[in-house]
Formats: structure tokens, C-alpha cells, sequence
């Protein structure tokens, strides 16, 4: 699985760029500014991205973006705990903008940190989430390396 | 005929919801008259005055000789402190507390200690008790005016926040006697150009303790020594930022206290140096043990005031033995002072200790002084009451009006004996009078506000019952014959209850009424909730992973958003984000394409599907730059230049022409009015704004473009739309809550907030330039440019259930039950004509229902933050904004929507029937 492939990171580069991309869109489209502030949403669009489309990248291979859309049924464990951390960045992502308009006037309340810091959040959630359920599918079906 | 059954069912409803809302709106929004009237020196107040005493009186008031004592040609000056939120026990000197383990704000303000313990005839200390809202603007309007405001003042002018109630400024300004200003610049907003000097420093940042004090200081010193003011005003914010921020109890209050106690030290000096200057320091209002203020609690509404005068002693004849006045007191007392009549609002009584011995050295004098404030009084009294009913429902007014011929019986007979006897009637007097306009204007109405709460949440509640339990089968089970029978007999009683109550025993006949109604119609609700109870079942079963529980969630959020001022002012950005994350989470999770089999099928369906939702989307979030900002709002910026209007404008048109365009070619439209209407519109607004570039002179509406603008994107929306719902007649929940937010968007990005100084006047004038007195239009105008969003939303609501009509004859997606009707039949829904009106009614009944539950929960919000420094800047406006776009708006626009929907299905009926019949021939 691990073997080295120089296509797979050929194409690495332009996915990612095309990935940050289609995240800063989305980011703007739910309420960012366009090009005020745009070093901050670029940030936000690139820890996102980063936490979307590696794991996905390098443990699905290509097509990870393709089954994505399709939304066909993660087909072994690693896919759909892959898919979990997915999820759970950006929903951590989500959540973090909540605390954006409160009046409070913290540091840590600028944007994009606690988008930033909930996808992170979301991220190791998820992967702990992933973790226990592999661990339990290991214990269950007793499965030996 | 079940049509009139539906209709009747839901107007029911709306005058359930309605009526609540009133009581509720009743008891929370405190309301007062403003009259234009003023004071002025030659008024009848001398005459009457005259009358009462020209029987024994001729020698020593000559008419000369009143005229010229009513508005005593006074030399006193005035310098007026106001620390804001100066609660009493931060200013009485406590003796028995050890200085080392004080809290922090006791003992700190010692100068007035020593001036109280050295100077006992010329300085003075009282309890000094303002009236609720205890919110800063409503207590500098209280101070000037003496009167005592209510969130809302109706007044000639909504638009601008200025003063036009006769107030003590204005009567400085016309007798040529000017006043400087330092501080809080609430003031200079209140009154714009009424002071020589001004000197406003922000007051909005709660959390800068120090820029508006330094900023006094700084002027304050220099302005005392000029010689061409008669009241200086000082409004220091320090200590009241400091209760905000920090509260009372932490060190930053000591600091804060120890400044002002070293301010109104070197004050005091220098007063000294001059003659004729009283030092009046007062607090606003209090502050809780939180640092906030709002409401009526005993430590918001108890502040102190402070006077001292360094060369004449005050009037210490009727010396009280409580030192307790209230707030209004001020005005009279200062007006009394300055040599200027009392403004025509007060309702205030002169505070005789704080006036200085030489203006009450004769008997003639105090009851001059104090028959003016009487007679003030009385006058305002009698006005308020013709424009008014509101004192005639307490029941109070002829007490008073007969207290008042008591005492002038008593001024008939003055002489040096009973003048202490006159002066304890006259407080008498005046205090009724307080307490009866205390009672009208600045009590919350509890049982009012838990009535409406009450009401309301049953109306929800049987709402939601009925919306989950009928249908079309039971529908005659619930809704039966005796149903309407017993709504008559309601119908028919109700005045009947209203008539005997009104007159038995209760006065207040407008809360009476709706409580009437309400009370028949609960008894109804009752009755039918007994049978729908009896099988009722609550299903929310979420056990599947759907998006309708998620877009349920976020509905929460945003309703939970409402009970914090930071969401409401930023709820454009937050609705966009949450009606987005529902939009795309419809879009992720679309069942349909899961069912297709052919992969070909899926991708096309996706790309089609894809490229309209993100069209979509799009237009949403450039819709967003519309907005407008609110000054709350710090880092909202206004995007849209008006350089660029033009530009909008024909980016507009081509849009409007795309969109028509590919409408046509969609739907291959050969109806007559339907083909032509579209380019009739567009060629009329393209019109209208060549004429308006043009003539810029003639019409002055600049915000329709944007308006129309937005309307069109939301055009481009509802076809999509056609996309996301689903194929039956019953409208999931979810599609609601979409359509909600997106009419709550679309309100904020069309130009507008919840705010009254977020109103768009100038759309009144569209028809006329000169309104004159017929107020109807222009405030219809007003109204439709507000809510124009909840207009269009609610009208169009039927959309939400013809739109698998429509996807069929799309060819897109061909929901199950409708594969094998023919293509060319344009109208299918014909056969199922009685599923689709209750498919209507119910659809109606969850938008209702939807915005019920918002509104509620704005009333909630309203009713538990009704102390919250935000309550009446945020809280408040947003429920009457609410209020107006449910009541106003939304109900009657389904109510037309719900009818016109009825009248096209009998038409189309009709025709289809006609068609039939011709086959069969």
C-alpha cells in the first residue's frame, strides 16, 4: 500500500492546489470576504485542505475525490475511517465559526482561528474515533498482522 | 366548499397568533405620547394663577410684577455632573466599615463627605431614584425633559434620534442662555446644535474606561473659568464601563472612583473661587451586583444626587426628613434655578431644598415658584389625557383633577401660617400625578406578557398538532360540523362577554378584548385538542441519517442565536452560513441519484444538479454585499459604493434578461399573459432607472434597484428550488425551515435591519412628494419596501408544492406517481384536487407554525433579557420587527397566496373539465 508510486505525487500537487482552491470558494461562499482578508482565509482554506485531501490522498489513491462524489458506499475500514476524519474536520470546522460573532473581543475570536483550531479539533476527534472502532474490528474478527 | 372550511381554520389560527402577540406586545412595550407643545414665560399659568388670587391679592403682585417673577430673570449658574451609574452606596459615607477591608466602591468619593460635614446649609445629599428602562438615553431624556420615556416615544419623528419634546436646552436657547457639554456623545446625538461648545467623546466601546473621563478633564477646567455659560454638563462614562466590564466589585472600580472623587475635588475649588454657581452631581442610574442596568431592581434605580453652592445657602424651611427625590425632580428644580420656564413634559415636583434661600424669601415667591409647577403639571395633564386614553384607564384623572381645585381653595387663603400646609398638598398632589404616569408608562405588565407567552404557546402547540394529526381522511372527524358550530356561538358571545366586562367592572378595554377572544378560542382549542390528544402519537424518529435532522439542528441554532444581542445583530452572516450548510447538505445527501443504477445517469443528473445548486449559492452570497450595517455592528462594512449603482443596475438588467430568457426556453410558455408580462416588467424597470439616472431631481428612490436586484436572484433561487423538494403533497419540515431562513435573509439583504433608524423613509415619497395627511399609502410603501422579502416568500409558498408538477413537465425527475401521466398534459394534479388543497392548507399551517415558534422564541428572549444593556437597543426592536413581519406581513401575504392558489386550481378545474367533457362527446 505504501509502495512508492511518482505519479501518485506528480499529481499530488496540482490536486492540492485545485482542492484549496474549491475550499477557499466554499469558505467565501459561506460568509468569508473575497479578498479582503485574504491571507487569513487562505490559511483556513489550506489547513482544510490539508486535513482533507492527504490522508484521503495517500491512502485512497486517486480516485478518493471521485468516490467522493459518487457517495458510493466506503467499500473496507480504512476507507470509511478515512472518510470519518473527513467529516469530522470540516464539521469541526463548522462548529468553530459559532463563536466568530460573539462580542467577547478575545484574541483566539479573530478570524479564521477558531475554524482553524475546530478542524484541527474535528481532525483528532476523528481519528481517535477511527482508532477505537479499527481496535474493536482488530479485537473482534481477531485480525493478526 | 371545503375551501371556506380551510379558510376559515386558518384564519382562526391567525387571529390566535395575533392576539397574543398584542397582549404580549402589550405588556412589554411601554409606550408614551410625546406632544409638541411648549413652555413659555407669558402663558396661562399667570392668568389662571391670577384669577385664583384676585380676590384677596392687588397690592403686592401687580401683573408686571408676576410676569417678570414667572420666568425670574435668574444670575445662577449650573454646572450639572453626571457620572454615569453612580449607585447611591458608592456616595454615602459609610462610618463603620474599616477603610482596609472596604469593598471596593465604599468610602471612596470622600469631598463630598467633608463638603456634606462642613458646609451643612449649602450642600446637600438625596437619594435620588430614577425610573425604569434605567438605560443612559432614556435617562438623559428623563433629566432634560422631565418626563419619563418609554422604549417607545411616538413622535413626529421616527427617523432621526433627535429630542423634539419641549425640554430644558431648547427653553435655555430661546431666553439667550447658552450651554456647554462634555462627555457622552448621546447627548449631542439627542440634541445636535443646542450647545456653544460641545465636546462628545464615543461612548460605545463598554470596554475603554478612560477616554471619555480624560477627555473631560481636559476641557472641563478651562470651561468652568469662561464666563458665557448657564449649565455646563459633564456626562463621565468611567465608572458605569467599569461596572460593564469588570462589575462593582473589582479594584478597577476603586481606581475609577478615586478619579472621580479627585475630579470633583479641584472642582470644588474652583467653584469656590466664583460666585453664583450651584454643583449638581447625579447619577443616571445604578448598576446591579453585575455592573448592569436596565430594569427596576432597588440597586439599578437608586443613585444619588449631590448639590452644593459655595456662597448661598439652600432653602431649608421645609426641610423633609427622608432625603428621597426622584429623578424628574431635577428638571423643575433646574429650570427654577436657571430662571427658565418648566418644560411642558415634566412631571416632576421641585426639590425646594436644593433652591438656594434668596429665590424663596418671600411667601409670595414659593407659591409662585411652586403654583407654576402646578398649574405646569396640570396642564400637561389635561392635554395628555384629550390626545390619549391612556390615564383615563386608570381611573385616577378625576382624583387628580379634584386634588388640584382643592388646592386652589388652599391658595385662595395663603398667608405665612399655612404656607407648610400648601406645600404638603402640593407634594401630595404631585406625587398622585407621578404615580399615575409611573403606572401607565414605566411598569412591564407581567400578567400581559406571561398572558401572551401563554397564549402563544398554545396556539403552537395545537398548531403543531394539527399540522402532524390531520388529514384528509380525518379531516371531517376534527373539523367537524359541531367545530364550527361552537366557533359561531364563540363568535356570537364573545362581544357579549366583552360588553358586560368592560362595563361591570374592568377598564381596561383593549387587553380585555384580546383576552376575551383569546380565552373563547382556547376553550375551542381545548376541545379540539382533546380529540386530537386521544391519538396522538409523537413520532420523531431520527433514527435514520437524513439531512432533515440536521437541518433541524441548525434551525435550533439559529433560533437558540436569538438570546444573544452579538447573533442578532450578525444574523445575515449567520443565516447565510447555516442556510447554506442545509443547502449542501440536501445536495450531499440526495437520496435520489442512490436509486439510479446507470452511472452515465448519476454523473449527468450530479453535474446538472451541481452546477444549479453552486449558481445558487452563489447568488445567495453575492446578494450578501448588500447588506446594510448597523452601528452596532465594528467590523461591518457597507460594500456596495453608490458609484457603482450604475453599474448594478445594467448588471441587473442583463441577469433579468438571462433569466427570462431561459425561463421561456425552459417552459415554452404560450400563455398569453405569462409570454409577454416578464419583458413588459423588465422593459418598465429599464425605464425607470434611465429616468432616474436622468432625472435625478424627480425621483429619489435609490435603494429599488438593489431591492429588485435581489428579488430576481431570488427568482433564479426558486428555480432551483424546483430541484431540492420533494414529490408528494406533504412539504417536509425541512423545505420550511429553508424557506423561512431564506425570507430572514433576504429581508437583511435587501437593505434592511431590525432596527427604526434601519428604516427606509424615503420610500414613502415614491407616489408623492408631498405627503400631507394621508398617512395610509406612504405607510403601506413603507411597510412593502421593509417586508417585501416576506411578502414574495409567503406569496410564493405554493411553489414549494407544485414544484414536482413543474419538475415533471421539466422532464427532469419524474417523481413515482406521476410516470405515467402523459407529457402533454400540462396540468396533473386536476384528479387529486381536494389532496392538494389540504396538502395547501397544511403547507400554509408550517410556515405559520414556523414563524410562530421564532416568535416565540424573540418573545422569550425579550422577556428574559428584559434587564440586558441591549434590551432596548437589540431585544426589543427585533421583537417588533418580528411582531410586524408575522402580523403584518406574513399572515395575510398566505392568506392571498393560500386564496390565489384555490382561485387558479378552480380555474384550471374548470377548464380541464370543459376539456374531458369534449373528449367524451
Amino acid at each position: 500500500m505504501f509502495k512508492f508510486n511518482p505519479k501518485l505525487y506528480l499529481y499530488f500537487i496540482p490536486t492540492y492546489f485545485l482542492v484549496v482552491l474549491v475550499c477557499y470558494f466554499f469558505i467565501v461562499l459561506f460568509g468569508a470576504n473575497l479578498i479582503e482578508n485574504i491571507e487569513e482565509t487562505f490559511v483556513l482554506s489550506c489547513t482544510l485542505s490539508s486535513l482533507l485531501l492527504i490522508p484521503l490522498y495517500f491512502y485512497c489513491g486517486v480516485d478518493a475525490l471521485s468516490l467522493l462524489i459518487l457517495r458510493e458506499k466506503p467499500s473496507t475500514l480504512l476507507h470509511s475511517s478515512i472518510l470519518y476524519v473527513c467529516f469530522s474536520s470540516v464539521i469541526g470546522a463548522w462548529f468553530g465559526a459559532f463563536v466568530i460573532p460573539l462580542d467577547w473581543d478575545r484574541k483566539w475570536q479573530i478570524w479564521p482561528v477558531p475554524c482553524v483550531i475546530g478542524s484541527l479539533v474535528g481532525f483528532t476527534l476523528g481519528h481517535t474515533y477511527s482508532f477505537f472502532k479499527v481496535f474493536a474490528c482488530i479485537l473482534q474478527y481477531e485480525i493478526k498482522f | 366548499m371545503f375551501i371556506k372550511k380551510y379558510l376559515i381554520v386558518f384564519f382562526w389560527f391567525s387571529i390566535n397568533f395575533i392576539v397574543a402577540l398584542l397582549i404580549f406586545a402589550k405588556g412589554l412595550l411601554l409606550h408614551r405620547d410625546i406632544l409638541p407643545n411648549k413652555a413659555d414665560c407669558s402663558s396661562d399659568i399667570f392668568t389662571n394663577f391670577y384669577n385664583a388670587k384676585k380676590q384677596n391679592i392687588s397690592d403686592q403682585l401687580t401683573m408686571s410684577h408676576i410676569n417678570e417673577q414667572f420666568c425670574f430673570s435668574s444670575n445662577f449658574k449650573v454646572i450639572l455632573i453626571i457620572i454615569d451609574a453612580l449607585r447611591y452606596d458608592f456616595v454615602e459615607y459609610n462610618n463603620y466599615v474599616n477603610s482596609s477591608n472596604a469593598l471596593p466602591f465604599i468610602n471612596k468619593l470622600t469631598v463630598i463627605r467633608d463638603l456634606l460635614q462642613n458646609n451643612v446649609k449649602n450642600s446637600r445629599l438625596f437619594r435620588f431614584l430614577s425610573d425604569p428602562p434605567t438605560t443612559t438615553m432614556q435617562r438623559i431624556i428623563g433629566l432634560t425633559t422631565g418626563s419619563l420615556p418609554t422604549f417607545i416615544d411616538i413622535g413626529s419623528n421616527f427617523a432621526s434620534s433627535e429630542i423634539n419634546e419641549d425640554n430644558i436646552l431648547d427653553l435655555l436657547n430661546k431666553r439667550g442662555k447658552n450651554t456647554v457639554f462634555l462627555g457622552d456623545d448621546t447627548w449631542c446625538k439627542l440634541y445636535p446644535n443646542r450647545f456653544i461648545r460641545s465636546f462628545p467623546f464615543d461612548s460605545f466601546n463598554v470596554w475603554d474606561l478612560d477616554t471619555v473621563d480624560s477627555g473631560i478633564q481636559k476641557y472641563i477646567y478651562t470651561e468652568i473659568k469662561k464666563n458665557d455659560w448657564h449649565l455646563l454638563i459633564a456626562h463621565f462614562l468611567g465608572v458605569d464601563h467599569c461596572g460593564h466590564r469588570y462589575g462593582p466589585y473589582h479594584y478597577e472600580m476603586e481606581r475609577k472612583l478615586t478619579e472621580m472623587n479627585d475630579v470633583l475635588k479641584r472642582l470644588v475649588k474652583e467653584i469656590q473661587k466664583q460666585r453664583n454657581i450651584l454643583l449638581f452631581v447625579i447619577g443616571d442610574h445604578g448598576m446591579t451586583s453585575t455592573g448592569d442596568h436596565g430594569g427596576d431592581t432597588k440597586n439599578e434605580v437608586t443613585t444619588a444626587l449631590f448639590t452644593y453652592s459655595p456662597f448661598y445657602n439652600f432653602h431649608s424651611e421645609f426641610l423633609k426628613s427622608v432625603k428621597i427625590v426622584n429623578q424628574v425632580d431635577l428638571t423643575p428644580t433646574l429650570s427654577s434655578i436657571l430662571g427658565i420656564p418648566i418644560p411642558f413634559s415634566n412631571v416632576g415636583s421641585l426639590i425646594l431644598e436644593c433652591i438656594p434661600a434668596t429665590l424663596l424669601n418671600s411667601v409670595s415667591n414659593i407659591t409662585l415658584i411652586v403654583w407654576r409647577n402646578v398649574e405646569q403639571i396640570t396642564k400637561y395633564v389635561k392635554e395628555y389625557s384629550s390626545k390619549n386614553s391612556q390615564f383615563k384607564s386608570t381611573k385616577r384623572l378625576d382624583m387628580i383633577l379634584h386634588s388640584y381645585t382643592h388646592l386652589q381653595q388652599i391658595l385662595l387663603n395663603i398667608n405665612n401660617n399655612n404656607i407648610s400646609h400648601f406645600i404638603s398638598e402640593y407634594e401630595m398632589y404631585m406625587n398622585k400625578v407621578l404615580h399615575m404616569c409611573q403606572e401607565v408608562w414605566a411598569q412591564f405588565d407581567n400578567i400581559a406578557i406571561s398572558t401572551g407567552l401563554f397564549f402563544m404557546c398554545l396556539s403552537l402547540v395545537l398548531c403543531y398538532c394539527i399540522i402532524s394529526r390531520l388529514t384528509l381522511y380525518n379531516f371531517e372527524k376534527y373539523i367537524s360540523k359541531r367545530f364550527f358550530t361552537v366557533l359561531r356561538l364563540n363568535t356570537c358571545l364573545a362581544p357579549v362577554f366583552l360588553f358586560l366586562c368592560s362595563s361591570l367592572f374592568l377598564t381596561n378595554f383593549e387587553i380585555i378584548s384580546y383576552i376575551i377572544v383569546e380565552i373563547s378560542s382556547t376553550l375551542l382549542m381545548i376541545w379540539l385538542y382533546k380529540q386530537l390528544i386521544s391519538d396522538m402519537i409523537f413520532n420523531l424518529n431520527f433514527n435514520q441519517f437524513t439531512p432533515h435532522l440536521f437541518i433541524f439542528i441548525q434551525c435550533i441554532f439559529s433560533f437558540l442565536g436569538l438570546f444573544t444581542n452579538s447573533f442578532i445583530l450578525e444574523e445575515p452572516f449567520v443565516i447565510i452560513f447555516l442556510f447554506l450548510s442545509s443547502l449542501w447538505l440536501i445536495v450531499i445527501f440526495r437520496h435520489e441519484y442512490r436509486k439510479c443504477s446507470n452511472v452515465n445517469h448519476i454523473l449527468k443528473n450530479t453535474k446538472d444538479y451541481f452546477r444549479s445548486v453552486i449558481i445558487v449559492s452563489f447568488g445567495i452570497r453575492i446578494a450578501l454585499n448588500f447588506i446594510k450595517c448597523r452601528e452596532e455592528q465594528i467590523r461591518c462594512k457597507n460594500t456596495i459604493d453608490a458609484k457603482y449603482e450604475t453599474l448594478i443596475c445594467i448588471f441587473a438588467i442583463v441577469l433579468i434578461v438571462l433569466c427570462i430568457n431561459s425561463w421561456q426556453k425552459v417552459f415554452r410558455v404560450d400563455f398569453t399573459i405569462s409570454s409577454f408580462l416578464p419583458n413588459l416588467c423588465l422593459t418598465l424597470i429599464s425605464s425607470y432607472w434611465i429616468c432616474q439616472t436622468f432625472l435625478k431631481n424627480y425621483l429619489y428612490i435609490d435603494k429599488i434597484p438593489l431591492m429588485l436586484l435581489a428579488t430576481f436572484t431570488n427568482f433564479v433561487k426558486m428555480y432551483v428550488k424546483f430541484y431540492v423538494v420533494a414529490a408528494d403533497y406533504d412539504v417536509s419540515w425541512s423545505y420550511i425551515i429553508l424557506w423561512g431562513m431564506s425570507s430572514i435573509y433576504w429581508f437583511y439583504v435587501t437593505g434592511h435591519y431590525a432596527s427604526f433608524s434601519g428604516i427606509q423613509w424615503n420610500s414613502a415619497f415614491l407616489i408623492r412628494k408631498n405627503i400631507g395627511s394621508n398617512i395610509f399609502v406612504p405607510g403601506v410603501l413603507v411597510l412593502l419596501n421593509t417586508f417585501i422579502s416576506y411578502v414574495i416568500h409567503a406569496l410564493f409558498l405554493p411553489l414549494l408544492l407544485t414544484t414536482k408538477l413543474t419538475l415533471n413537465y421539466l422532464q427532469l425527475v419524474i417523481p413515482k406517481p406521476f410516470k405515467n401521466v402523459n407529457q402533454s398534459q400540462k396540468i396533473v394534479y386536476v384528479n387529486e384536487c381536494e389532496a392538494f388543497c389540504h396538502g395547501s392548507f397544511i403547507l400554509f399551517l408550517k410556515y405559520i407554525c414556523f414563524f410562530g415558534i421564532r416568535l416565540l422564541i424573540v418573545m422569550l428572549s425579550s422577556t428574559i433579557l428584559s434587564r440586558h444593556l441591549m434590551m432596548w437597543k437589540v431585544f426589543a426592536p427585533k421583537f417588533i420587527f418580528e411582531g410586524i413581519a408575522f402580523i403584518i406581513i406574513t399572515i395575510p401575504s398566505s392568506l392571498i397566496g393560500f386564496i390565489f392558489l384555490f382561485r387558479i386550481e378552480k380555474e384550471v378545474r374548470k377548464l380541464f373539465l370543459i376539456d374531458k367533457l369534449e373528449k367524451y362527446k
